[in-house]
């Protein structure tokens, strides 16, 4: 075979790997959304146009990381031609990059999603105030997914002019670093989002509080993101050199490291916020020393996704 | 096989192991530890006057759990400098 035929073969694979994987989380995300609606429409069939719309602005904003990795898909399929390694490995790693991070925002969004459609259907009063949390919680949750979006398109556009295979090492690492640390900062960010809108729902009067505290939360949970983010923009836009099968595990190893090292620190964050914020809806009054020690229990699972940080850059700098 | 191959087989895979050491070994410890921060919010809304000794408690608990984290930090380093150089 070829090199040539080879390269076309992955970009064949890769663009059926982006659309693939990009499906997952939107299917998932809309129909945990549907499942509550549905739930909340049976037990009270009068608020049943209020709900089929909350529902379907939830799957709308939901249904964006999959179209993010549609676009990349056809960049894939319909952009540079495949002629050589690098590019061959440029269209995985964006197919990597573009669908496992949408598994993260879209997931995320639906757990929120479905929280808010179960608070409207036990207290119709609170739609708007529910609503805009929704919709402010799954925006940030699919911040994420814009990471590996970004990450994607630059792959798919930079031209590699050779680098053999220390680059397609690189590429690769770069689409799994930004790809898998986005999932676990959506999902953490989605379970910050769920409870927010159910404590909003049973607490009307606090729902400006918790939207602070859903949005401080949220914030927390994008830091294993933005870390895979900078080291992904690291492996695509470095040059490496040094020895061929060295250099190319250390390059691959870091990206797994701070990809792999940023979804147990995204979950644990989120599930930080999840309770600070039904905490908020409990007792409003010691909201202050909930979102202290939300921030501080935060900052410490942040601590593992750090040294997986360090990992990546003392693989790729020092190694 | 010729040693040099040989030898930069094995600082490779040393360089790998150290990647999923850090890499999955990030994921345990950040789960427990967000699930005690969790549980501490939760304690201090039931009783916002020992928000003190709640969140000491958190800290101590997080601080145990951090501890395979550390582990699969020096095991990931080690490989790094004492393996692959």
């Amino acid at each position: 075979m070829s090199p040539a035929e080879l390269a076309q073969a992955v970009q064949y694979i890769s663009a059926g790997l982006a659309m693939g994987l990009g499906a997952i989380g939107p299917g998932i995300g809309e129909g945990h959304t549907a499942h509550a609606a549905v739930n909340s429409i049976s037990r009270q069939p009068a608020s049943t146009g209020h709900l089929l719309r909350t529902m379907l602005v939830g799957q709308a904003v939901v249904e964006s990381p999959g179209i993010f990795a549609l676009v990349i898909s056809f960049l894939i399929l319909f952009g540079k031609a495949a002629v050589g390694l690098e590019v061959a490995g440029a269209l995985m790693g964006a197919a990597l990059a573009g669908g496992v991070s949408a598994l993260g925002g879209s997931i995320g969004g639906g757990l929120a999603g479905s929280a808010a459609c179960s608070s409207i259907g036990r207290q119709p009063d609170s739609g708007p105030a529910v609503t805009i949390n929704m919709l402010m919680g799954q925006a940030l949750c699919a911040s994420a997914s814009i990471f590996g979006f970004v990450v994607a398109l630059l792959l798919v556009v930079i031209e590699f002019p050779g680098g053999g295979v220390v680059r397609v090492a690189a590429l690769l690492g770069a689409g799994v670093a930004v790809g898998v640390s986005a999932v676990g900062s959506g999902l953490g960010a989605g379970m910050v989002a769920m409870t927010a809108c159910e404590s909003t729902g049973r607490r009307l009067r606090s729902s400006r509080d918790l939207t602070v505290s859903m949005l401080l939360g949220q914030g927390l949970c994008a830091t294993p993101s933005v870390f895979g983010f900078a080291v992904a923009l690291l492996l695509v836009l470095v040059v490496f050199t040094g020895p061929v099968l060295v250099k190319s595990a250390a390059l691959l190893g870091a990206g797994i490291c701070v990809g792999f090292g940023g979804l147990g620190p995204g979950i644990g964050i989120g599930n930080v916020g999840m309770s600070a914020c039904k905490a908020i809806g409990l007792n409003p009054d010691a909201s202050a020393a909930i979102r202290r020690t939300m921030v501080l229990g935060a900052a410490v699972a942040t601590s593992t996704a750090t040294y997986a940080l360090v990992v990546s850059l003392v693989l790729m700098f020092i190694a | 096989m010729p040693e040099e191959l040989l030898d930069t087989i094995v600082k490779a895979a040393a360089l790998l192991g150290a990647a999923i050491a850090m890499g999955f070994g990030a994921i345990g410890p950040a789960i427990g530890e967000g699930f005690i921060g969790g549980k501490a919010c939760e304690g201090i809304a039931r009783r916002p006057e020992h928000a003190g000794l709640l969140t000491r408690t958190m800290l101590i608990g997080q601080a145990v759990s951090e501890s395979t984290g550390i582990y699969s930090l020096v095991v990931a380093l080690i490989l790094i400098f004492l393996r692959a150089r």
